[in-house]
């Protein structure tokens, strides 16, 4: 599903990733950590086709993608709803929406418990709220890879754990392939996932057990 | 008292005032709430010049102006995508760049016979048949394209990244958006002028979104709003024998200023 063979990715002179090398396939949750400035938001950028590597190559055979991006680049003081947001994640987009897709809007309002937001302006919607929206606009398209950064920032802690038992259960239903960058590990780690710790270059890629141990030789992501 | 509607360059300048009021409109949102609403007036000031330019080498100046101005919408877009220049930057540099060379063009160019103060605040009652039509076919166009691609423009406008993400050709429709808008600005400073051409584009959305929730209903505000102010705007100057254009940007800051003053009481 994804493969990076060799990547480098330099800013000027300086080194964002090195020799960043890694296999994973489909159904496979990987975790990134490491700490800040560790080039784990550039490695999303990578991965997402919003940055071309300096070297090496990446492939990615994913017919349709989701994406949550760390930093929301948009306009908060721009009038749009919650409801023309989360469409503007849909596959196929008409002028007007169809009724089928309105359904499936609104069941995603409801898993993410802000239905009675439908209709409201993002503006006036807290920055929790405002990241649940995000959420459904990188969900709503039934994703085979989703890439999700820091996905839980904003979120308060008990909608964050049932945001991650609702992500395992779509994972396993539409054996999903997720990478998903966190500072906090506690939550997010279901059976059999993976993970990764990178610090400009690739200092752990294995299973959650085996991570315990590596962290306790003296990493820690902070 | 509608005596005046019978006169043919009245009905002339009603329909050029309707294209003009919609094409603005429906570009209005995605300029403006994407920090471009200056781009009009740097490229009204870009047109100064390539009317001049199109009167100087041709019968009909709007053959020559329209590509000058178009090729400079496209110059703007192409510097403020570099690293180094900003975007209202690129409109600066390249608006007086053309203005600069305008005036020098008056100054210099043989039988130049236009006044620049006609040229500033233009006049819908002289404009041509030919503007006529082509205000109708620029309508056309840009309706067209705000419709069929309007998903992908709202997407555009509010988060860039994401539309880049989702494979959306967010350099292309930049491109044919500023040259549309540039199209546009050219027939509208022949006939409202190229200090206040600017305001039909601006005004549309800030309007709106003092009203509206949604990026859709900003969009059919502006539009109604528009249609509405501009025509009453004809309606008000031609008896007055006031400018047109100065009389549509003051019925638009009237109708502001009184959302901006009475939204603390209806939005309670």
């Amino acid at each position: 599903m994804i493969d990076y063979q060799h990547v480098d990715v330099l800013f000027g002179k300086f080194q964002v990733l090195e020799d960043v090398h890694f296999h994973l396939s489909q159904g496979d949750v990987l975790h990134i950590v490491g700490p800040n400035g560790s080039g784990k938001t550039t490695l999303v950028r990578t991965l997402v086709g919003l940055l071309k590597p300096t070297r090496g190559t990446i492939t990615i055979d994913a017919k349709h993608m989701g994406y949550l991006p760390q930093k929301l680049h948009t306009k908060t003081n721009m009038p749009m709803t919650v409801s023309e947001v989360i469409y503007s994640g849909m596959q196929k987009q008409r002028l007007k929406p169809c009724k089928k897709d309105c359904v499936i809007i609104d069941e995603w309002l409801e898993k993410m418990e802000i239905k009675h937001l439908k209709n409201h302006a993002m503006t006036y919607l807290s920055g929790g709220q405002q990241q649940r929206v995000y959420i459904i606009r990188a969900l709503i398209s039934k994703p085979d890879l989703l890439i999700l950064d820091e996905p839980t920032s904003a979120l308060d802690p008990s909608f964050r754990e049932k945001f991650y038992t609702l992500l395992d259960d779509l994972q396993k239903q539409e054996k999903m392939t997720i990478v998903h960058v966190t500072h906090d590990l506690t939550d997010a780690v279901k059976e059999n996932c993976l993970v990764m710790y990178v610090d400009q270059k690739v200092k752990f890629f294995g299973t959650y057990h085996d991570f315990h141990e590596f962290e306790h030789r003296g990493h820690h992501h902070v | 008292m509608f005596d005046f509607l019978s006169y043919g360059f009245i009905q002339q300048a009603i329909i050029i005032g309707i294209a003009l009021s919609l094409s603005a409109a429906l570009l209005s949102p995605f300029l403006v709430l994407n920090q471009q609403a200056m781009i009009a007036d740097g490229l009204a000031h870009v047109s100064f010049a390539g009317i001049i330019l199109g009167i100087l080498l041709a019968d009909q100046p709007l053959w020559i102006a329209i590509p000058f101005v178009t090729l400079a919408s496209l110059l703007i877009k192409y510097l403020s995508s570099t690293k180094t220049i900003n975007g209202d930057a690129a409109i600066g540099l390249v608006s007086s760049i053309a203005f600069a060379i305008g005036l020098i063009m008056i100054k210099k160019g043989q039988g130049f016979s236009i006044s620049i103060e006609s040229m500033l605040v233009g006049n819908i009652f002289t404009a041509t048949r030919t503007e006529m039509i082509l205000s109708i076919v620029i309508t056309l166009i840009i309706a067209s394209f705000i419709l069929f691609f309007y998903r992908k423009l709202f997407l555009m406008t509010y988060d860039i990244q994401y539309a880049r993400f989702s494979k959306i050709n967010v350099q292309l429709l930049g491109y044919l958006l500023s040259g549309l808008t540039a199209f546009f600005i050219v027939l509208g400073v022949r006939t409202i002028g190229t200090l206040l051409i600017s305001a039909l584009v601006v005004f549309p959305s800030v309007i709106s979104s003092q009203l509206a929730k949604s990026f859709k209903n900003t969009l059919f505000i502006g539009v109604i709003s528009s249609f509405i102010i501009v025509i009453l705007g004809i309606f008000i100057a031609h008896p007055l024998e006031i400018p047109v254009g100065s009389t549509i940007v003051i019925l638009y800051a009237l109708v502001l200023m009184s959302l901006l003053i009475t939204k603390p009481l209806w939005r309670s």
